[in-house]
């Protein structure tokens, strides 16, 4: 077969299978037509699905965040303060605290009166 | 474009159903993966889509097949082979076709004779019109590969068409 014959072949190939789409019944192409809108549809409602999931994420995120903020914040810090701002304006507690081995050893081995 | 792909679909698998479905998979993974894609470049991917679920297809059913022999029993087998007498309603006698103005079908015959990737190669040059380069990115393989499976499938189809056809 000669090049020309097959480019001819070719080309009638090419026709046949063009002409052969006309040939697609009605109840297939509509078919087709309602797999393109199952897609299309599928499509987007995943799109809803997917907004909605991010939604959620974010207000989940959000609320977390609005109960962290208004939780009040543990007061251990501040109490040692004050008991150490305390301790050092009272100048006898300390002398008594620097002393404490020599009261406990006092109240041990309590001294013949 | 659907009911072009649709066709192809059709010839690959021998079957209104799967092509059907691979259709829709196909759009539905076009819309879902690159809705956002300049509209030039959708059309090559979904050729590659298409032709992927066409692969997948292809091995789904080997793999079916090949269970389908290893369980068969006696009564499959009394009954014969199902999926010959399938293809035996698609091979009807070629010159009642030629004579009867059924071109389409003895083209598809000859389609459907041809390794799927001759026939992928084939469909992709010659009705998209697809440069080798292009072809070669939709089906991953190389210029190459496309030239050889190219070249066999108009081999074929000179030699079993003939210059006559249709």
């Amino acid at each position: 077969m000669s090049k020309q014959d097959t480019d001819k072949l070719l080309e009638n190939v090419r026709t046949e299978l063009e002409a052969s789409l006309e040939d697609i019944d009605a109840s297939t192409q509509s078919r087709i037509t309602q797999a393109r809108h199952r897609a299309l549809e599928k499509s987007a409602s995943r799109n809803i699905l997917h907004s909605w999931m991010l939604l959620g994420t974010v207000a989940t995120a959000c609320l977390v965040l609005l109960v962290f903020s208004l939780t009040p914040e543990p007061t251990t810090e501040p109490d040692a303060m004050q008991f150490e701002i305390d301790m050092l304006s009272n100048l006898d507690e300390l002398e008594l605290l620097e002393d404490l081995e020599f009261y406990e050893w006092l109240d041990e081995y309590e001294l013949p009166t | 474009m659907e009911k072009r792909a649709f066709r192809i679909a059709e010839i690959a698998t021998r079957n209104r159903e799967d092509a059907l479905d691979i259709l829709q998979d196909a759009m539905y993974k076009l819309v879902q993966k690159y809705a956002e894609r300049e509209p030039q470049e959708w059309g090559p991917l979904f050729q590659t889509i298409l032709q992927s679920k066409i692969n997948d297809w292809y091995r789904r059913n080997a793999i079916r097949n090949r269970f389908r022999v290893w369980f068969k029993t006696d009564a499959d087998q009394e009954q014969g082979d199902v999926i010959q007498a399938l293809e035996d309603t698609k091979s009807e006698n070629p010159e009642l076709e030629l004579q009867s103005g059924r071109s389409i079908e003895e083209l598809e015959r000859v389609l459907t004779s041809l390794s799927l990737r001759q026939q992928q190669t084939f469909i992709l040059r010659i009705w998209e019109g697809m440069s080798v380069a292009q072809t070669a990115k939709v089906m991953k393989c190389s210029e190459g590969s496309v030239k050889t499976h190219y070249s066999r499938a108009v081999h074929a189809l000179r030699q079993q068409l003939g210059v006559h056809w249709p």
